[in-house]
């Protein structure tokens, strides 16, 4: 029996579809461009600000397309699948965040390192959103 | 998540209730229409608590509501 696409699990993809974008317009510039660091920084600023945007208006898009869905405030089942998926993207992000650190003991600059603690942080974000789809795809 | 081993008669209670909605019957347990559509196809397990408040709404004991098939 088809369950249905809820409201919390369209929020899940288009913050999944954001994550993705600010992931690939940052990253994808880091390893095409030379440029100063402080290139860079005015970059991620701009792309986290495109990121809020976007996903703002996307959800109230969505929202308006199901208002009565929207305005139903999470369930048990909702809180749930947001426990289980921050849960199982924690260890992932401590290890990440972990390797991360240490690679500025092997010749990584802290440029290099930081950039890298900020693919790790956006992966594990892009996870905890993964695994609520797969939960929501599930049936919870 | 696999389907549980518990099963439910929720359909069939929406439709003696006068052929209630997955939707109005959420809204009188405080859950959406989609976990209700879940419960009924036995992909998700309600709490305690909200079995409860499902037996409530039908009137009926909660082992006439759920059943454990385990």
């Amino acid at each position: 029996m088809e369950v249905g696409i809820s409201f919390r699990e369209k929020i899940a993809w288009v913050a999944l579809g954001g994550i993705a974008l600010a992931g690939a317009l940052y990253f994808g510039n880091l390893a095409t461009h030379d440029a100063p660091h402080s290139y860079f920084i005015g970059l991620f600023v701009a792309v986290m600000v495109a990121q809020a945007v976007i996903t703002t208006v996307a959800t109230i898009g969505v929202a308006a397309l199901a208002p009565a869905d929207a305005r139903a405030p999470r369930d048990e089942r909702d809180r749930m699948i947001g426990r289980l998926a921050a849960g199982q993207t924690y260890y992932p992000l401590l290890i990440g965040v972990m390797l991360s650190a240490v690679t500025i003991h092997f010749g990584n600059s802290l440029f290099g390192m930081l950039n890298l603690l900020l693919a790790v942080i956006m992966l594990a974000e892009a996870l905890r959103f993964v695994f609520q789809i797969i939960a929501y795809r599930r049936g919870g | 998540m696999p389907s549980t081993r518990i099963t439910n008669q929720i359909r069939l209670l929406r439709f003696m209730a006068g052929e209630m909605t997955q939707a109005e019957l959420g809204e009188r347990i405080g859950m959406t229409r989609q976990t209700v559509a879940a419960i009924e196809a036995g992909k998700y397990s309600p709490t305690l608590e909200a079995a409860f408040r499902i037996a409530q709404v039908f009137g009926k004991p909660l082992d006439e509501v759920f059943q454990w098939q385990g």
